[in-house]
């Protein structure tokens, strides 16, 4: 009751039984359609270690809150689903209060239809997903951006498609708004301007005419609401229910982890049904239940495809494709629907596609929903691998050679030390020393490419000038299977972590330093399920611990333009931002300055050697390294600093390539360090 | 020691390298025989130092088939000590199934012969060229002697006779039979006539950087030449592969990049003058025969060559 | 339709040979062993006969115990079971007397194709499968780059590499042996399920202490070692550009090329 205001109750019209068989019948297909979120049943247990309060909160920010839709990029889409979401979002509200007061339930607690601020609540509401909606159908049809599909694409099989379903949601807020204009005409209350665009709306005809059409508007609305309710998980829009339910199952900590395979468990079991365990995946029931649950909540927005270094260089990958190609096969499996008859792997998902993925994670980033594309591309690959034994061509001399000799390129694994030897560097080993401080990982490139052995010496040089107590594997170290276990390739994976933590577990070190994100990487997170586990510090974080510590000093020597290249595997992957910055800042002089390029710490675009891409090439399209390169270009800076093994190589090799060898110049860290040394 | 040397002849030629196994069995022994199907050929060696030439003249001898040739040789075993081959492909289809038959060794790719009076020292390599084995051999043996490693300009001239040689050659099987030989394709490039050869390894890494060995190629008149990895993969054609497999070269310069200088290779191009070579592994064979050695990446090196070249 | 494949276990082409003191052999203790890598062409083009023509790929090597490894990975890659002939008696033979060994071994197998990699990767004689042909009555054909296998006419038409460049078709009659050049084909990847199936098929063991060969003693080793350098190499240091201005100054100045 609203002090002051003689406002009377005045009961909704009469809802004959009708509408409520209607509604039953529609809550009933509603549920019948969510048969669509009960086929993940068919994948495999997956195993979680959270709780629920940890998830509650989960998907209250990340699900009902869409964070990510903001937080990643704010644009045009953010707030045209802001208004969406947030839009629907309210009416769901207004329209279960408003279903509430109807019947005289808890009447005292709730507002009424036109309380002025629930009022004034609902037309904003309305007025957003209307705009929302207008935007969207806007984006779709006037000004599309190219990885945002069209029309029904792949069999990805939405009922009314990606606009159809826009133009029906408009359907339902026209109903909305003249079923309200039609009430106020009606019912005339005081406080109808507060309902602002109904109010509007019913200003248009004559009193009389709203009247007489006012069941008709009404029944309209209804009738289209609950079509649209119960025919939701068929559509677009089931995103609503799956996403939320995705977020609420996902282990925010363990996002984009590549689960463990324990090959050696499965080759010990007696009991094993050789022929048919599942290797890899290929079978929909060879995914996870969450993995299944992803592909099922997947919006089609194509943020992923958008920030893909792949489909950025026109390669066939696409990773919002990837995921529901997984969609499509598990309904054509379970519920017959959109069917497809071939092999998921090398049929709906050709093995180019799986190939041409770098692992950079810029796709998880992005997802809204949070869904893991790596892990299930990787789990693919594991199928190509270790099921079909068909890894990409090039490739497979280099698992054979990193087998045979620990390391990709087949290179001595008794020269594994020589970059050292040969400069003099008397570098102490750990089989000589035991037990020491630092143990210095140096990595396959490290050791052998000559590029990164220079690399490998500035960082020596540096330790020994802080006086670190330090030493190497040398000949003990092998490829710690980073390219390996990212190619699918678990089993040489496991055999090389086993190996690799058998070594390291009998001496002694506080701390394990590495100038490769990849080996970091796996050293400090993937061996933990092999029995290793190590305090693992990336060089750029080391390193600004000697400048702040003072245990080295630097001079000032940079007086041109530099940017940073942030690796996937150190940003991304491991949060390392800051460091590399903040040492390139330390070593300004007066001229210097550090720009950033257009793609950029958390959003910055691949080298394009990640997931086994170094060792193997797609023909199609462009490569990812001039792409970067030239992002670099674009900036004007005339040293371009890197951070990881690979991109050295990358940068170098693309610095060269588009003729700015005597221009431009690429260094790491420690070669930024090491040549400031007072 | 009685040595008779098998001269293989090849489009009516007689093939460079059994001169040069001719040269070697000269060293060894005073009496040194040659047996050849061929006429032109018969009457050429008679000009060399020669016990005696055996010519063999026979229909079924005038293209080559294996168990007709080892057919004739088998008849011969008795009448000599130990018979020396050049070590060609042919050689190596041919006369393992005459040390199979007469249970015989045959210790092939020799690149050393000696003589003790009683029996004959080779020496052989094993390991890919990394360690020599020098080998008594205590019976009648089948050597083959490998490429360039005698000189066959240094045969002892003198004056032979030709005997013609009469063999029986029916019985034999008919379960091999040959067609032409032909070339994978017309027109190729003559590499054993180039003065100048960049040649390209598996160091190479990439089809796409192969434009850049040939822009060395161009600036420095040279030839492209490359190691067998690089033809397999089909990043260039045949006609440019050196090695036992492919084209015997003798450049006044062979500049090789990445290439490991496996010793399949090396039998191709260690006649050159000059060799210089870029490999990333100081351990890579081809730097036991190089000239000028560097221990490098050659994809950062050689674009600063061809710019330093093109100023 | 029945097809052997020979296979030895070398060292890796990078490992380090080092000689035992008396001279006579080399030390293998620190060996990292593979297959040779002809003999993996040789595998492989047995694993696509056996896929176009359902054939049996019995894969068998002779040498130390170790060898096993080679014939698993053989049949990781799909080949049907193997033998083992084991040298258990810690002497070398030539060439000769291996084939001989091996031939009492096969006979009464009666393979229809042997395939052998065209030459290993350490002793390099190069004459195995040619051996097999005579001792075994078959017809053979060396340095093969190309098969075409005809059932129905018991024949395989062989495409050889001859010197310079050449090649020759040859028509052989079956049982043929052949020698299997490397580039022939494409080895596969030894897939974890072949792993896993490989340990299910048979391997069996024969050792040489326990056979009856005529072995002779015709080959004596009087020395091993390693070969002189003669030639003096100039080794070119420094940073790239270093590198780049002295060879240059070699091409020009030393060489007189440009």
């Amino acid at each position: 009751m609203i002090e002051g205001h003689q406002y009377e109750y005045k009961p909704p019209h009469e809802v004959s039984i009708v509408f409520y068989l209607i509604a039953l019948l529609a809550l009933l297909y509603l549920i019948y359609n969510l048969r669509r979120l009960f086929t993940i049943q068919v994948g495999k247990d997956e195993l979680h270690k959270t709780n629920v309060i940890t998830q509650m909160y989960t998907a209250l920010t990340f699900g009902v809150g869409q964070k990510k839709v903001y937080s990643k990029r704010f644009t045009y889409a953010s707030i045209m689903h802001f208004l969406i979401g947030w839009g629907f979002m309210e009416l769901v509200f207004a329209t279960t209060v408003d279903f509430f007061a109807a019947r005289k339930w808890f009447l005292s607690y709730l507002p009424e239809f036109d309380t002025p601020w629930f009022a004034c609540l609902n037309d904003t509401g309305g007025l957003m997903l209307t705009v929302g909606l207008m935007m969207a159908l806007y984006r779709r049809h006037v000004d599309k951006p190219d990885p945002l599909p069209q029309t029904a694409t792949s069999g990805r099989g939405n009922l009314f498609g990606d606009s159809g379903i826009l133009w029906f949601l408009l359907l339902l807020c026209l109903g909305g708004f003249l079923s309200e204009a039609a009430r106020l005409a009606m019912d005339k209350p005081i406080t109808a301007h507060f309902s602002y665009v109904g109010y509007t709306i019913s200003h248009l005809l004559p009193d009389s005419i709203w009247i007489s059409i006012e069941r008709k508007i009404w029944w309209f609305h209804a009738i289209t609401s609950l079509l649209f309710l119960s025919l939701l998980p068929m559509t677009k829009m089931f995103h609503i229910i799956a996403s939320v339910t995705n977020i609420f199952f996902t282990d925010i900590k363990r996002r984009g982890d590549i689960r463990p395979m324990f090959v050696s468990e499965i080759l010990e079991d007696p009991e094993a049904d050789i022929e048919n365990v599942s290797l890899g995946a290929n079978e929909i029931s060879d995914f996870s239940w969450k993995q299944l649950l992803d592909s099922v909540s997947c919006t089609e927005c194509a943020r992923c495809t958008t920030v893909c270094p792949a489909s950025r260089t026109d390669k066939p990958l696409s990773p919002m494709k990837i995921i529901t190609d997984v969609r499509r096969k598990l309904y054509s499996e379970t519920l017959n629907l959109n069917n497809y008859d071939g092999a998921l792997v090398g049929g709906l998902i050709t093995e180019t596609e799986l190939w041409s993925c770098t692992t950079c994670g810029a796709c998880m980033e992005e997802c809204p929903v949070l869904i893991e594309h790596v892990p299930s591309i990787t789990d693919m690959r594991r199928h190509l691998v270790l099921s079909e034994g068909k890894p990409p061509e090039q490739a497979s001399e280099s698992l054979e050679k990193t087998l045979q000799n620990g390391n990709p390129w087949g290179l001595p694994q008794h020269e594994r030390a020589k970059w050292a030897d040969d400069f003099d560097l008397d570098l102490p080993t750990l089989s000589e020393k035991k037990e020491v401080d630092v143990l210095y990982w140096v990595g396959c490139a490290g050791s052998y490419d000559p590029r990164n052995q220079g690399i490998a010496r500035d960082l020596v040089k540096i330790l020994s000038n802080a006086n670190i107590d330090f030493a190497i594997l040398g000949k003990e170290e092998t490829c710690t299977g980073d390219s390996a276990r990212r190619l699918g390739e678990e089993y040489l994976f496991e055999t090389l972590a086993k190996q690799n933590v058998e070594t390291m577990n009998k001496y002694k070190f506080n701390t394990v330093i590495t100038a490769c994100p990849h080996c970091f990487q796996v050293i400090s997170k993937e061996y933990k399920d092999f029995g290793g586990n190590y305090n693992v510090v990336h060089h750029s974080t080391y390193i600004q611990q000697l400048i702040d510590e003072e245990k080295i000093k630097v001079a000032p020597k940079i007086d041109g333009t530099i940017t940073y290249h942030d690796a996937c595997y150190l940003g991304r992957y491991n949060d390392v931002y800051e460091a590399p910055r903040s040492i390139i800042e330390s070593l300004l002089d007066e001229g210097g300055e550090i720009v950033e390029m257009k793609d950029n710490k958390s959003g910055s675009l691949c080298c394009g050697a990640g997931g086994g891409n170094m060792w193997h090439e797609i023909k199609e399209g462009d490569r990812i390294n001039i792409k970067r390169f030239n992002q670099a270009v674009e900036t004007e800076a005339d040293t371009v600093a890197t951070a990881c093994s690979f991109c050295a190589i990358m940068m170098e090799d693309a610095k060269n390539v588009t003729g700015n060898e005597k221009t431009m110049k690429t260094l790491d860290i420690a070669e930024l360090v090491a040549d400031s040394i007072e | 020691m009685k040595i008779l040397v098998f001269i293989q002849v090849d489009d009516n030629q007689i093939n460079r390298m059994s001169l040069e196994t001719l040269a070697c069995a000269q060293h060894v022994s005073n009496d040194v025989s040659a047996v050849t199907f061929n006429n032109e050929a018969a009457n050429e060696l008679v000009k060399y130092q020669l016990n005696e030439v055996l010519l063999v003249n026979h229909e079924d001898l005038n293209s080559y088939n294996p168990l007709r040739y080892a057919k004739v040789l088998e008849q011969m075993i008795d009448n000599y000590d130990n018979f020396l081959f050049a070590h060609t492909y042919e050689t190596r289809d041919w006369v393992p199934r005459l040390s199979a038959r007469l249970d015989l060794p045959f210790i092939s790719d020799c690149i050393g012969l000696a003589s003790d009076n009683e029996s004959i020292l080779v020496t052989r390599q094993s390991y890919q060229g990394k360690i020599n084995n020098d080998l008594k051999i205590n019976s009648k043996s089948f050597i083959s002697i490998q490429s360039g490693c005698f000189k066959s300009d240094s045969i002892k001239p003198g004056s032979s006779n030709i005997t013609n040689v009469d063999v029986d050659l029916s019985n034999i099987p008919n379960t091999i039979t040959a067609e032409e030989k032909f070339k994978e394709q017309k027109g190729g490039v003559d590499l054993a006539a180039a003065d100048l050869i960049v040649s390209v390894g598996r160091g190479i890494a990439k089809e796409e950087n192969i434009p850049m060995a040939e822009e060395l190629s161009d600036l420095l008149n040279a030839e492209v030449g490359s190691s067998r990895p690089i033809v397999d993969y089909g990043w260039l054609s045949h006609d440019r592969q050196i090695g036992s497999s492919g084209q015997v070269v003798s450049p006044k310069l062979y500049f090789s990049l990445g290439v490991s200088g496996a010793i399949q290779h090396q039998v191709g191009m260690k006649g050159s003058d000059k060799i210089i070579a870029i490999n990333k592994d100081s351990n890579a064979p081809i730097f036991e025969i190089a000239d000028y050695a560097i221990v490098g990446d050659l994809l950062e090196i050689v674009p600063k060559l061809i710019n330093k070249l093109k100023e | 339709m029945k097809i052997c494949v020979l296979v030895k276990q070398v060292p890796d082409k990078n490992d380090e040979i080092n000689l035992n003191e008396d001279k006579l052999s080399v030390n293998d203790s620190n060996f990292n062993l593979t297959t040779n890598e002809s003999d993996n062409y040789a595998v492989e083009e047995a694993l696509l006969m056996k896929e176009k023509f359902n054939a049996e790929v019995v894969i068998c090597s002779f040498g130390k115990e170790s060898s096993v490894q080679v014939i698993k990975d053989a049949l990781s890659k799909g080949a049907d079971r193997g033998f083992l002939i084991e040298n258990d008696l810690d002497k070398e033979y030539d060439i000769l007397n291996i084939s001989k060994i091996i031939k009492s071994c096969l006979e009464e197998e009666k393979f229809d194709i042997i395939l052998s990699g065209l030459q290993s990767d350490d002793q390099g004689n190069g004459q195995l499968g040619v051996l097999m042909a005579e001792h075994l009555n078959m017809s053979h054909g060396s340095l093969v780059m190309e098969t075409n296998l005809d059932v129905d006419s018991k024949s395989i038409k062989v495409k050889r590499e001859l010197e310079n460049g050449w090649f020759q078709w040859s028509n052989l009659a079956l049982p043929a042996s052949l020698t299997i050049q490397s580039g022939i084909n494409k080895p596969r990847y030894a897939s974890l399920r072949g792993i896993m199936m490989m340990k299910k098929k048979p391997i069996k063991n024969i050792k040489l202490s326990e056979l009856q060969s005529n072995i002779n003693d015709f080959t004596e080793i009087k020395e091993l070692y390693v070969p002189q350098k003669t030639k003096e190499t100039k080794k070119i240091e420094g940073s790239d550009d270093e590198i780049a201005n002295q060879l240059y100054n070699v091409l020009k100045n030393e060489l007189g090329l440009i």
